[in-house]
């Protein structure tokens, strides 16, 4: 079976298994549900003989409950947490696939982090060497291609980053990515305010942050 | 985007000398200012018509305005400060409005002292027990938290260019023209089932509401699960519980089967006994298992918060530190423990500290609850949440009233700072503004809103003759008061679905076993809403789908963001500028 099938195969046992557990789960007692059409009928101001609004006290309520619906409840579930442990398998599969196939997934973080270090870098060196002030739109226009072109697809692949490395690792990478990304949207609001200092500061600090995901990288890989 | 931006000189003014500006005392001012006035408004307006609004949006675009023509150099981040400080000062009001005129309408005897004390402690928590969740939610699962975005968008507009600011005007525009017929018509939702005939236990309803789809729009595919579980409850349960007679019958209610009304009883009965009470179930089942799928991620977090207490003094680290915020906490708590022992009357101190320390867990589960909720959807189930933390007082409290509605003010008011803070601390993430300084500015000044709050409504509700003080509250109806009130009376005559929030806890529980994260409390909230809000939303997700699978990501960032942000924005304005129209003419 493909690991699409598998997918669509715990999608669809999760689907079941809310709806059976929600639908059983609905279920209301026949006191409480006498409780509320009382209610309901007075509110809507339609009269009806009965005006006996009591329930069951709130534990009673539960086993009432648990002994009107227990068996497909259970069962319902059952099918919710065998679906998600497909979905669970289903998705380390396609992981495994993915990396066999391309080889080079961790690589590909690598490079990207390795890329935007060099822009980086580049652009902090013709920050210094100009003159202050007649570079911050190319730097703004710079900053924008970059976040659009290499930080957002690496964003987009993190919950594969997340499987590949593990959560421990995925948030020694991805805790200074994420930083060094802050920082340089902050250039960017600099660029916007012209305060060259502001901007020839955070491009520095961001390749710090981005330097230091790299380091973790590498040491997690 | 760069076309429009190459177009202008390539030279810039004379280079600032002084420091970007950020935290600055105008930002200060003019943020206690705006989210004050802002405040005094929405208790006005939640009171007359049961609804508060979102202050974010409005607070950016006045601060915008205010610190351009004011300050020579006034910077996007200064500006996200104004933005910071105004909404959670404005954020009170909810808090305080929909829980404490519950008191005022039963005639309780309590002490205003005791709900000040309790909302300030509120406060605090929400903002102090959100903080360390900052990067898991924003750095690690990126929640889109779409009102942040629509913030972050306007914020940037100055430098984003004349295209994406278009777009902007455009949605802005677009969603303006739409709100304003559908107040003018009197028509907030289409019933496409009911104009096939289609039986009203599968709904098809669209609101209108292009702030709903904008935030479709931007949530995208992340946003599916929702609406999954929207049609999972309205086009699958619901029919399934219809077809099986769990509803209430025509013979019971004394109606024939045809009578309409039959139809609109069983509707009611399905939302507000099985569906309504079952999500708020699951949501608290989803947001355990969230925790628990978190607490890795959560341990990062954390040491990034011991490492900014290492870093101390210098004031080099992002976040505010782990010593800091316990010591906020601590003090909120202490003030929690004192508005138990001030409100109550009959229990022992060692009661109310454990009153206030339920209090305090319940408030955090409900803060990730809400926080989670908002990021995906920008739709808050704070009422529920608060509704199980006044309910859970209640029982702790033995029954009294006064206890667990002051303590349910802290919750209410927390919750919101919850949600608030981390809306705020995305639109700040990218602007690149510094979390440490929103966090401060937020801790240090969001409490100003609980005096104002409390006091608006202390003006408001005057007795017969004037005065200041509870008494009848003339022309206030104060419709969520009144709905809690409703609901002590019930719990008094021992009236709690506690079996519901038992079976949709076990049900968020076990989807925190699926890999796709905060599935249980996206699947609760979907139960929770009426399917007119979910279907909504659904229709801007599909959109945002289609479009990215067309045109592709870079596309979608630089076209539908701007428009779904304008969007967001233009109908919150409009939803303001119609209730205070209709405020100052009486009109309905």
């Amino acid at each position: 079976m493909s690991i699409s099938h598998l997918k669509l195969m715990a999608g669809l046992m999760v689907a079941i298994g809310v709806g059976v557990c929600a639908t059983f789960g609905a279920q209301l007692t026949p006191k409480t549900l006498h409780a509320v059409t009382v209610e309901l009928a007075k509110s809507n101001q339609i009269p009806i003989q009965s005006t006996d609004r009591s329930v069951e006290i709130p534990s009673e309520r539960v086993s009432a409950w648990w002994s009107m619906s227990a068996i497909p409840f259970c069962g319902g579930l059952l099918l919710i947490l065998l679906g998600s442990g497909l979905a669970r398998s289903a998705q380390t599969s396609a992981l495994k696939n993915l990396s066999t196939e391309s080889g080079t997934q961790s690589l590909s973080l690598q490079e990207g982090l390795e890329l935007i270090i060099n822009e980086l870098t580049e652009l902090q060196r013709l920050l210094d060497g100009e003159q202050r002030g007649p570079n911050l739109i190319e730097t703004k226009q710079r900053l924008e291609s970059l976040q659009m072109n290499t930080l957002e697809p690496l964003v987009d692949q993190r919950d594969r980053f997340r499987l590949q490395m593990g959560i421990l690792s995925f948030v020694d990478v991805f805790g200074p990515f994420s930083q060094g990304e802050r920082r340089l949207n902050r250039a960017w609001a600099a660029c916007v305010d012209q305060h060259y200092g502001e901007v020839t500061t955070c491009v520095g600090l961001a390749r710090s942050s981005f330097e230091q995901a790299l380091q973790s990288q590498t040491s997690h890989t | 985007m760069n076309n429009e931006v190459s177009s202008s000189p390539p030279s810039s003014p004379p280079v600032p000398e002084r420091p970007y500006r950020e935290l600055t005392v105008i930002s200060v001012i003019l943020g206690i200012l705006i989210g004050s006035l802002m405040n005094a408004a929405f208790v006005y307006i939640a009171l007359k018509l049961g609804f508060s609004l979102g202050g974010s949006t409005v607070a950016a675009i006045i601060g915008f305005g205010i610190l351009k023509v004011s300050v020579d150099r006034a910077s996007i981040i200064e500006n996200n400060i104004n933005q910071t400080i105004a909404s959670g000062v404005n954020n009170a009001s909810a808090g305080v409005v929909f829980t404490l005129p519950a008191l005022f309408l039963m005639g309780a005897d309590f002490s205003p002292w005791s709900a000040m004390l309790s909302a300030i402690a509120g406060t605090f928590l929400g903002i102090v027990i959100i903080i360390p969740l900052r990067k898991q939610m924003i750095e690690f699962e990126r929640l889109r938290f779409p009102s942040g975005i629509a913030v972050a968008s306007l914020l940037k507009s100055p430098g984003a260019g004349a295209q994406q600011a278009k777009l902007l005007g455009f949605g802005f525009a677009l969603a303006t023209l739409i709100h304003v017929s559908s107040e003018l018509t009197g028509i907030s939702e289409i019933d496409i089932g009911g104009i096939l005939s289609i039986p009203s236990y599968f709904p098809i309803i669209l609101g209108i509401s292009f702030a709903s789809i904008g935030a479709g729009m931007l949530a995208g595919g992340g946003g599916l699960p929702f609406v999954a579980g929207g049609v999972l409850a309205w086009w699958v349960i619901s029919p399934l519980v219809s077809q099986l007679g769990w509803l209430p019958s025509a013979d019971s209610l004394g109606l024939n089967a045809d009578d309409t009304r039959v139809f609109s009883i069983q509707g009611q009965a399905l939302y507000q006994a099985m569906l309504r009470p079952l999500g708020i179930g699951t949501l608290i089942g989803g947001a355990i298992a969230g925790v628990i799928a978190s607490l890795p991620a959560l341990k990062g977090a954390l040491k990034s918060l011991s490492n900014a207490a290492q870093a101390g003094a210098s004031g080099s680290s992002d976040e505010l530190d782990a010593n800091s915020l316990a010591i906020a906490a601590v003090s909120a708590f202490g003030l929690l423990f004192s508005a138990a022992v001030i409100a109550s009357s009959q229990m022992s101190i060692l009661e109310c500290a454990l009153i206030a320390v339920v209090g305090f867990l319940w408030l955090i589960l409900a803060g990730l609850v809400v926080a989670q909720a908002t990021g995906v959807t920008d739709i808050s189930p704070l009422s529920g949440m608060s509704l199980i933390g006044v309910t859970l007082m209640y029982f702790l409290s033995g029954g009294d009233t006064v206890v667990a509605v002051i303590l349910g003010v802290a919750v209410c008011v927390g919750i919101g700072q919850c949600a608030d803070m981390m809306s705020d601390l995305k639109a700040g993430h990218l602007i690149g503004a510094s979390p440490r300084k929103q966090q401060l500015a937020q801790l240090a000044f969001s409490w100003v809103g609980v005096p104002v709050a409390v006091g608006v409504l202390y003006l408001l509700w005057t007795p017969d003759g004037g005065g200041f003080g509870p008494g009848a509250a003339s022309g206030l109806s104060a419709p969520q008061g009144d709905a809690l009130q409703g609901i002590l009376k019930g719990l008094a005559s021992g009236d709690a679905p506690l079996d519901k929030y038992f079976v949709g806890a076990i049900i968020g529980l076990s989807l925190g076993v699926f890999p796709i994260s905060g599935l249980g409390v996206l699947v609760g909230l979907a139960m929770y809403l009426p399917f007119s809000v979910t279907l909504t939303y659904a229709v801007g997700s599909m959109i945002s789908i289609g479009l990215e699978k067309s045109k592709g990501r870079s596309w979608m960032g630089s076209n539908v963001v701007p428009f779904a942000a304008g969007m967001i924005i233009g109908e919150a304005l409009t939803s303001i500028t119609a209730v205070l129209i209709r405020l100052a003419t009486g009109a309905t």
